[in-house]
């Protein structure tokens, strides 16, 4: 970077801005300035929405509330709602958003969700994003516990993965959802794991597995003429279904690994912008279709939540679709279409 | 580190859905770094308009017909209360209280204590506070978070074509300055 460059020389400073906006003193000081002039507060002012009386009651809650929270020991009747997701128990650190499309996201600390509709409980740390779809719950990125009581015969609890399901009927499992593919180990009961090609793997209790899976193996050649027909050749070995090693699904997944990493940390940084042009840029190299579709859904998924560009959000969608109808991001793209009222726009 | 139950909700609401101290612990970091963009990294200002911003949340969340839009609310609420707040410092009576009362106030600390930034950033910083309040955070806006002139020109309520005036005008001061810039304008 050259020393006059001004776009980069701010960039920097945006970026240490950030980590100073993450810094828990500096946090803590705008908590005590807030908990602060609420006690000040002797009236609300006229310009309030709210009457006076019921906006002096809710600020003099709000304080109280912010000086006893530690003392507080009485369980809430209904615990708050985090994306739909009932929050059972928290840490004390615990940071978390919930952004559009119910997108639940663990910035700090620890908690415990349960799924009311599934009786789903997970343990989510730090760096984990979890969102509730149509299909099931979709683990996004990051590390999670799982436990699930046993469910009838044909009623599993599914938690959808960047290259697959997990169909889960009574167990408890460890998933990690990483920037590219994943894996699960399963501690106790049993688990089906559905590929998006749609083979199904079932693990039993100590197995893991990784995905994407492998492609098929290929059949054994037939043997040469010349061989004995008595003694044919034995079928390559294959590993068991249920121990599949790591794939490298893409024939240059260095390339698309390496943006994916790079999407992380930029996404980490809060720096959307770059992030996008990073995916442009990549795009525009001419990819896999796979991975062409994973990088497209990425950028547009940047556009519609990050950047809000609702206009630049639909034209991309649009030109997704054509690219890759029918593919695996379809319900999420028409889900963020109607969101940002695509159909409206064109008109 | 153990886990044990969320407290109740502070100021219970049958309209919300979630209470505002769930709300803030989820975008207190999110609101300071639009803070101290907009303050250009000073300090102590980007903590009096974080303060404001939730001050406003607390007052006007009961009224908020659509909570998913919550984070667009906040980046709208927080660039308006910037360019409010240096409106209010620049005016006459302001820049009276500020003289009569220099002597008393404590030193704010200048972003040189908070931060560990090298030359081109903190002489950057030092040029995005030269600038007027409403361009300062127009250039913010597109150089920092990426918008697009027409979403600029929605989250502040102005027409595009002021947008675009406002950006050019912010980047002739930073050329003027002595800076290159490569905005893709």
């Amino acid at each position: 970077m050259q020393a006059n460059e001004f776009d980069k020389a701010l960039a920097e400073a945006g970026t240490a801005l950030d980590h100073l906006a993450a810094s828990r003193a500096l946090q803590d000081r705008l908590r005590g300035r807030l908990a602060g002039s609420l006690r000040a507060a002797p009236r609300a002012p006229a310009s309030f929405g709210l009457r006076p009386a019921w906006a002096a009651a809710v600020l003099v809650a709000f304080a109280l509330g912010m000086w006893l929270r530690p003392l507080l020991r009485s369980p809430s009747p209904s615990p708050p709602r985090l994306g739909g997701l009932a929050l059972a128990e928290a840490s004390a650190d615990l940071q978390v958003t919930v952004g559009p499309g119910d997108r639940v996201a663990v910035l700090g600390g620890r908690c415990r969700l349960l799924d009311p509709g599934t009786g789903m409980a997970l343990e989510l740390g730090k760096d984990v994003a979890l969102r509730r779809e149509r299909a099931g719950l979709r683990l996004v990125a990051g590390r999670v516990e799982v436990a699930v009581e046993k469910r009838p015969a044909g009623q599993p609890v599914r938690m959808l993965v960047s290259d697959g399901a997990i169909e889960v009927t009574g167990t408890r499992f460890t998933v990690v959802q990483e920037a590219v593919g994943g894996r699960v180990t399963l501690h106790e009961g049993r688990i089906d794991f559905t590929a998006a090609d749609g083979r199904t793997v079932r693990l039993a209790p100590g197995d893991s597995l990784a995905w994407p899976l492998p492609p098929p193996a290929p059949p054994a050649p037939p043997p040469a003429p010349s061989e004995a027909p008595s003694a044919p050749a034995p079928a390559p070995a294959r590993p068991p279904s249920h121990l599949a090693p790591r794939p490298a699904p893409d024939p240059t997944p260095s390339e698309v690994s390496a943006t994916l990493e790079r999407i992380a940390a930029l996404r980490s940084r809060g720096e959307y912008g770059e992030a996008a042009e990073v995916l442009r840029r990549a795009l525009a190299e001419g990819l896999r279709p796979e991975s062409d579709e994973l990088l497209s859904y990425e950028l547009g998924s940047i556009l519609a939540h990050q950047l809000h560009d609702p206009a630049a959000a639909c034209a991309h969608w649009e030109r997704h679709l054509e690219r890759h109808r029918g593919g695996r991001f379809d319900g999420e793209v028409e889900e963020s279409r109607a969101a940002l009222g695509c159909a409206r726009r064109s008109r | 580190m153990e886990l044990r139950r969320p407290t109740p909700d502070a100021a219970p609401d049958a309209g919300e859905e979630a209470p505002f101290e769930l709300l803030y612990r989820a975008h207190r970091e999110q609101v300071l770094r639009w803070s101290l963009r907009y303050m250009g990294g000073d300090v102590t200002a980007a903590e009096d308009l974080a303060h404001d911003v939730f001050i406003q949340v607390l007052e006007r969340m009961s009224g908020l017909e659509r909570p998913e839009e919550l984070t667009g609310w906040l980046y709208r609420v927080t660039a308006h209360l910037a360019i409010s707040r240096w409106r209010r410092e620049r005016s006459l009576w302001a820049r009276v209280r500020s003289a009569l009362a220099a002597e008393a106030a404590e030193p704010s600390p200048s972003p040189a204590d908070a931060l560990e930034l090298r030359e081109g950033a903190r002489r950057a910083l030092a040029q995005l506070r030269a600038l007027p309040p409403r361009e300062r955070v127009v250039l913010c806006m597109k150089l920092l978070d990426g918008r697009s002139q027409r979403d600029i020109a929605g989250c502040l309520g102005l027409s595009e074509g002021y947008v675009s005036k406002l950006v050019t005008r912010a980047l002739a001061r930073v050329r003027a300055a002595g800076w290159t810039i490569d905005a893709g304008e």
